[in-house]
């Protein structure tokens, strides 16, 4: 499969940066390449984070983004995982 | 142990921070997709609704930022009306308890659980905040999970100043206690 550019808005807690990846790169390497170009160096493991598309349906961070089905145009939203520690 | 809505920081900075339910408002846009819907915040409330496909509202989050951010947002359940929801309406929409974050009522031990047609999982009937007496969601950045004594061990100042504990995280982890066919 051909691994073409896909311009992406990356949403972290409300802020949307436009971003550029490779269509066949996996969506945990995508995440914390996107966590480092937005200033989220302090927490860069991508296990920390859930990653969701525009409609808010859960990302198998494994898969690629042509598996994921984001294209050019798209929004992959990133929010901190609830962690540990609620009752 | 002060509420949420007693009158601790001074209102000229607290509404001064509230600026930040105003900011998220103004970006409702970016929520339309997952059927967010913001309404415009009025100090010191912000209302947000899960709205379902036909975009009526389901179900929806109160945050209240009286004292905001010398204290966590506090949060609780709403109806489509804007009334709080009772704990036992509020139940048949969530999720089973190993999958939410807002914790059960026990009753000698045991969870009471709702059931469907055939015996299909319904909900659950969660268990009032010590504090509050309501349903919580029980997670880092909540007013409820800093002032419950099972969590004193994490103050809300180590994370106040994160901003990825903000309102998106708030409300996507809201949003995930429901149950999809409440959206359908």
């Amino acid at each position: 499969m051909a691994n073409t550019e896909v311009a992406i808005q990356v949403v972290i807690n409300g802020l949307a940066t436009p971003l550029t990846f490779q269509s066949q790169q996996p969506l945990h390497a995508v995440i914390a390449e996107a966590l480092g170009k937005t200033g989220n160096s302090g927490r860069a493991d991508p296990k920390d984070w859930n990653a969701t598309n525009a409609a808010g349906d859960a990302l198998d961070p494994r898969k690629t983004l042509a598996q994921l089905g984001l294209v050019s145009g798209g929004s992959l939203f990133l929010s901190l995982g609830a962690g540990i520690g609620g009752c | 142990m002060l509420k949420p809505e007693d009158p601790v920081l001074d209102e000229t900075v607290a509404r001064q921070k509230f600026t930040a339910a105003t900011t998220l408002f103004e970006r409702r846009h970016l929520y339309d997709a997952r059927g967010w819907e913001v309404e415009e915040p009025s100090f010191p409330l912000l209302r947000v609704w899960f709205v379902g496909r036909d975009t009526t509202r389901r179900v929806g989050v109160r945050v209240a930022l009286r004292n905001y951010d010398l204290t966590a947002p506090s949060l609780s359940f709403i109806s489509s009306s804007g009334a709080h929801l009772r704990d036992e309406d509020l139940g048949l929409l969530l999720r089973p308890p190993d999958q939410t974050k807002i914790p059960p009522a026990r009753y000698e031990g045991q969870l009471l659980f709702a059931q469907g047609p055939a015996g299909a999982f319904a909900g659950y009937l969660p268990g009032g905040h010590p504090l509050t007496q309501r349903a919580f969601l029980c997670i880092r950045g909540t007013w409820e999970f800093h002032s419950h004594p099972q969590h004193a061990d994490v103050p809300w100042e180590w994370i106040r100043t994160d901003p990825n504990y903000g309102f998106d995280y708030l409300l996507t982890h809201a949003r995930a206690c429901f149950r999809d066919d409440v959206f359908a």
